[in-house]
């Protein structure tokens, strides 16, 4: 049974590129990924919502065409995005979120989510919440945020916070679970999106 | 009057409504409408069957095919799930390649057939690295009202249960494989995943099994799986924010459906 | 709200050609500079990040086993694949191609495909019938002017960083070793060719080395070169409007040579470099040139779950909730039961009941409109059957029907009328 921790880093640098209106760039365990936003913008005639900016999401991995993968990481992220954004501000206009793989071990679609909500902030966009994405591993019996190293991994479950009520946004899961599990995992990723948002605060203030 | 009022201020008209306790159509909030399978619908098709929720109506139809396994999984075979959205079945969608929702509900359902594991790639494995079953599961959306995965499901459910795999032999020396047409078996459904679908509107008031128009005016979708006691999925893309109690609440309220559904399959299938 | 594609207003277009009749640049760089090249390489063999200036490219080598050409049957496959991704500029549509991408794509299969830059036949396993294919990714993260020469830098760089995974046979079959099995072998480049790009303006009255975003949209013409580290050129492009003296273009192509020559050693020593970084130490590799001005924080206090106060605390809010949604669900007591009904021929229907009240809320009656009416003043309600009349007259009507025997004639006397 796994209960030491192991090493866990994340590193963030905002602004990296120059043509968005915000930018990050978050890396976790060798996860890496870049985010960026763009908006409010002019919308495409389809896509133009009369009451409300539209989210557009586009996800690239990092080789190949995207999958039916990527665009079920996409409606995440893309939903996430549309209940955190005051979109009423801005009707008949896009914002448009890109999100770029660099490098994957694992985590990935907490590392999207996260890189997006720091790009959001660094974009200075009107938000109702930050949001936080955590994934938790299961054995069977134990919960950890960490990858166990060698144990067999029964269920992941990715779930998406918001910052001020702590109330789950958006969650994915893979494998099977009880329902117990099931809870004891959104209280651990609970307790550990206080962690992320902390971090948001530690790049933001720095 | 009424229709006036509802194309006009739909949320107020539909707020009015929840105020009360009710939906526009009657239903109340964990009240879900009636389900209907009909199995067998395809004759050219190894497997098939109709589910309609409501007014959405899901064909499922499943091909065989003999394949290769891959190199890395030589004991598998494969099972190969597609869910198209035609014109046909909603305004909101355009004849073409693929809409986005069409490939995020492929993806779904690819999971919770996985996840479930309610076939055993192993079991569609004739001769180990050499050949074995692929199973082309095609869904088709006639009529597009909301809670498609549901109908989905309990489609794929309907179509596993009929399908009949004819007997292969396989001579390793000519390497040649001969098809027994008359000797059919069935494939072995390890569980069954049944799923559920709800919406929240306003962040407060949670409907279950939406209906399209529900589920557009509702500020988040999101869909459990259960596979009898145990959950397989718990997919929410987003929306509006949910306490996590509430999430609970509902794993609960989908199990009340997980025998229901069990039986009609089985119902479905002794006629 | 800002339009997706900034277009260049007259007179920016005036100033910055006064600028350079007075021999200076917008970002204050000589006629024959080139901006900064940073190279870093990732975790993976072959992935490589490239930026020229602000301009910043991805680049991802991958390998996979295919048929061969039946017209080269003992050679290789050599994809590229550029990709103008959204995050590059707004105007860069994902899915189809833009002319501007398939123009790029050209003009690196040209510098790095046609030059046979690759040696394709070291990637032959079996003739005929398994050779390696090796495809290049080359997503563009920032677009500020000079896409090609970043992308020709990160194309290149890739490919000399990448490794396949080692292949034996044993007479019948092939066995894929895995990079932990065996080391990995690198691709085998005969020459190192890069592209250079020149911005032309006024007819070849000023050429600009590497242009930047607003040069490259104000320029009359710009001409591509591609060379090798030997001088040798290995394509030669010029697009646009302009009428180029082939003596201005054979002075540009040498000056240009100068510089493929420097941007070669600067991709060597980059690969030399992560070599001996990767002989140190396996672990972290972060594109670290992203992230050099800021040292990786630690956050291991930030991610521990099993923190002494934190468990106990998660474990008494879960009794309590465990408690909350018990006494929640007594409340409400609302018992789902429903019908199943068997229609026969490999149909059944399962159609939910109301216990509460006893009514089968979805009987087909009008009658029960009434009740209903009372509770919402507001509005007028419709029926609450539609969608099961709709149900029921797709061919299964005997579904409904059933439910409610008593008032089967009346039912089907309905259905007659309608139809």
């Amino acid at each position: 049974m796994e209960t030491e921790l192991t090493k866990s880093t994340f590193s963030c640098k905002l602004g990296i590129l120059s043509r968005p209106d915000g930018s990050a760039i978050l890396s976790k365990d060798n996860t890496t990924v870049i985010a960026g936003i763009y908006g409010p913008i002019e919308v495409k005639l389809q896509k133009l919502l009369i009451d409300k900016a539209s989210v557009e999401c586009h996800y690239r991995p990092k080789s190949g065409l995207p999958g039916i993968e990527d665009r079920m990481h996409e409606s995440i992220i893309r939903n996430t995005c549309e209940a955190s954004l005051v979109a009423s501000l801005h009707p008949r206009t896009a914002v448009l979120v890109a999100i770029q793989e660099l490098q994957n071990s694992g985590q990935l679609i907490s590392c999207a989510v996260n890189a997006v909500c720091l790009a959001c902030l660094h974009a200075g966009i009107d938000m109702k919440f930050m949001f936080g994405a955590v994934t938790c591993f299961s054995n069977g019996v134990e919960m950890s945020l960490n990858p166990p190293a060698q144990t067999h991994i029964k269920a992941v479950f990715v779930f998406v916070f918001d910052s001020t009520e702590k109330r789950v946004i958006a969650s994915h899961t893979k494998g099977i679970f009880t329902k117990e599990q099931f809870e004891e995992a959104v209280e651990l990723c609970r307790s550990g999106s206080d962690q992320v948002f902390d971090y948001y605060k530690k790049v933001l203030t720095n | 009057m009424s229709d006036g009022y509802k194309t006009l201020h739909p949320v107020k008209y539909y707020r009015e409504f929840l105020s009360q306790g009710i939906r526009p159509d009657g239903r109340e909030f964990n009240t879900f409408r009636p389900i209907l399978l009909n199995v067998g619908s395809i004759n050219t098709a190894d497997g098939s069957a109709i589910a309609k929720v409501g007014n959405t109506t899901v064909v499922c139809g499943i091909k065989a095919e003999l394949c290769k396994p891959k190199p890395d999984a030589p004991d598998c075979g494969f099972v190969v799930p597609n869910l198209e959205l035609p014109p046909l079945c909603s305004a909101k969608f355009r004849p073409g390649p693929p809409s986005d929702q069409a490939q995020v509900l492929t993806q779904l359902i690819a999971e919770i057939i996985t996840n479930s594991n309610c076939i055993d790639l192993r079991d569609l494995c004739i001769v180990r690295d050499k050949l074995a079953w692929c199973l082309f599961v095609d869904f088709v959306c006639l009529d597009f009202d909301g809670a498609v995965v549901d109908a989905a499901v309990v489609s794929l459910l309907g179509a596993l249960k009929t399908v009949k795999l004819p007997l292969v032999e396989y001579d390793p020396a000519l390497e040649s494989t001969q098809v027994f047409l008359e000797e059919k078996k069935p494939i072995k459904l390890h569980s069954m995943p049944v799923s559920t679908t709800f919406a929240v509107f306003e962040d407060k008031i949670i409907l279950k099994d939406p209906t399209l128009e529900e589920e557009t005016l509702c500020s988040g979708v999101f869909t459990i799986v259960l596979k009898d006691d145990e959950l397989c999925c718990v997919h929410k893309p987003g929306g509006s924010p949910l306490a996590p109690e509430e999430l609970v609440k509902c794993i609960d309220e989908s199990k009340l459906r997980t025998p229901l559904i069990s039986s009609l399959i089985a119902t479905t299938l002794k006629s | 709200m800002s339009v997706r594609k900034t277009l260049i207003s007259n007179c920016e277009k005036k100033f910055l050609i006064k600028n350079l009749s007075e021999w200076t640049r917008l970002d204050g760089r000589a006629f024959d500079e080139f901006r900064e090249i940073q190279i870093s390489f990732g975790k993976d063999w072959g992935s490589c990040h490239v930026s020229l200036g602000k301009t910043s490219v991805l680049a991802q080598v991958s390998c996979e086993i295919q048929q061969p050409k039946t017209s080269r049957p003992s050679e290789g496959v050599l994809n590229l694949n550029i990709e103008l991704n959204p995050l590059a500029a707004p105007h860069f549509d994902t899915g189809r191609q833009s002319d501007v991408g398939v123009q790029l794509n050209r003009l690196l299969e040209k510098c790095l495909k046609d030059s046979k830059a690759l040696d394709l036949e070291s990637l032959c396993i079996k003739m005929n019938e398994k050779v390696w294919s090796i495809r290049v990714d080359l997503n563009v993260l920032n677009y500020e002017g000079n896409i090609l020469d970043c992308a020709s830098i990160a194309a290149l760089s890739a490919l000399a960083h990448f490794k396949r995974p080692d292949v034996t046979s044993d007479g019948e079959e092939f066995v894929i070793h895995s990079i932990e099995q065996r080391d990995p072998i690198p691709l085998v480049l005969h020459h190192y060719p890069v592209c250079v790009t020149y911005a032309v303006f006024n007819g070849g009255e000023f050429i600009l080395a590497d242009p930047s975003l607003v040069e490259e949209e104000v320029s009359d013409a710009f001409l591509s070169v591609g060379l090798n580290a030997y001088k040798e050129l290995c394509g030669l492009h010029l697009g646009g409007k302009a009428e180029l003296s082939t003596d201005l273009i054979l002075s540009t192509t040498t000056k240009a040579a100068n510089r493929a020559v420097l941007v070669v050693r600067e991709i060597k020593e980059a690969i030399e470099k992560d070599a001996e970084k990767r002989l140190k130490s396996k672990e972290c590799f972060n594109m670290e040139h992203l992230f050099n001005d800021l040292a990786a924080m630690n956050l291991e206090k930030y991610i521990d779950p099993w923190a002494g106060d934190g468990k106990r605390k998660k474990k008494k809010s879960k009794e309590k909730k465990q408690e909350e949604v018990t006494t929640k669900m007594d409340v409400e007591e609302v018992v789902q039961v429903a019908n199943i009904e068997n229609l026969g021929e490999g149909t059944a229907a399962l159609i939910p009941i109301n216990e509460k009240d006893g009514s089968k809320i979805w009987e087909i009656s009008d009658e029960d409109d009434d009740d209903v009416d009372d509770e919402i003043v507001v509005v007028e309600v419709p029926k609450p059957v539609v969608d099961l009349r709709d149900v029921a007259t797709d061919s299964e009507e005997e579904a409904v029907i059933i439910l409610n025997a008593d008032k089967k004639t009346n039912k089907k006397k309905k259905y007659k009328t309608k139809k």
